[in-house]
């Protein structure tokens, strides 16, 4: 049972994974920098928990990053569409 | 560095690695229905109480310390959610152990509910009086039920 969302609660992107391995943290730095359980991390990252603000907040002041780089309600471009403009064929 | 609390100590227990082996969905179902059997088996030991008291007492013994086990292993598979104070917890388990309690309430309700019926429709039939351990066992059934319910509901969740 993981914590239930509404089924009018908007979906919450995030680029949690991508940034916690482009900085080198494992789960349990992440957890232990802004005082969650790593198991969160976990949900975070999959999308299957959205956070309250204080969490986001926390975490984006983690990667030193505001926090519509870290959480966005619509999803993020890939990092080749950033990188190169393209769309990705799908 | 200060002391770890009582708390701390009790969730830092709760939460060791050593016990990630039966954290899986599966082996947590099976401990809830494990945990079920063993309330079966008390609930049939309290009705031959009086014909074998010797059984009864020999069997309780054991009951209990497979109770214990299958308990301590249920908390630990749920790393404590359910039982830790909130200081212990973060926002997510916070609201997971909410959801269960909210299930534990409405399955604890259903019941009490199904032995209230069954105790009016025993005196509205007029029914022979039950003897003393079947009594014994109405009392501390639903007690034992009720120490383990939010326990066994949050096991048997799939995300705990």
């Amino acid at each position: 049972m993981p914590p239930r969302k509404r089924s009018d609660e908007p979906e919450l992107y995030n680029r949690l994974a991508l940034l916690r391995t482009e900085r080198g943290l494992s789960r349990q730095e992440l957890a232990d920098a802004v005082g969650v359980h790593y198991q969160t991390i976990g949900y975070l990252e999959r999308g299957e928990y959205s956070p309250s603000a204080t969490l986001a907040l926390r975490l984006a002041a983690v990667f030193g990053l505001p926090m519509d780089a870290v959480f966005s309600l619509t999803p993020f471009r890939t990092l080749s569409e950033q990188v190169y403009g393209t769309q990705e064929s799908r | 560095m200060s002391t770890p609390t009582r708390t701390q100590r009790r969730a830092a227990r709760l939460d060791d690695p050593r016990f990630e082996s039966i954290r899986t969905p599966r082996i947590r179902r099976r401990l809830v229905v494990a945990m079920c059997g063993l309330l079966v088996v008390e609930a049939a030991l309290f009705s031959v109480a009086e014909s074998a008291p010797v059984v009864f007492a020999v069997g309780l013994a054991v009951l209990l310390m497979a109770f214990v086990l299958c308990l301590g292993a249920l908390k630990g598979s749920t790393r404590g959610v359910e039982e830790l104070p909130a200081e212990a917890l973060d926002e997510r388990q916070w609201q997971l152990r909410g959801e269960a309690y909210a299930r534990t309430y409405r399955i604890g309700f259903g019941l009490l509910t199904a032995e209230l019926v069954t105790a009016a429709v025993w005196l509205i039939a007029d029914w022979p009086a039950p003897d003393r351990g079947v009594l014994l066992g109405a009392l501390l059934l639903p007690f034992h039920v009720g120490i383990v319910l939010p326990t066994l509901v949050t096991a048997w969740s799939r995300e705990a």
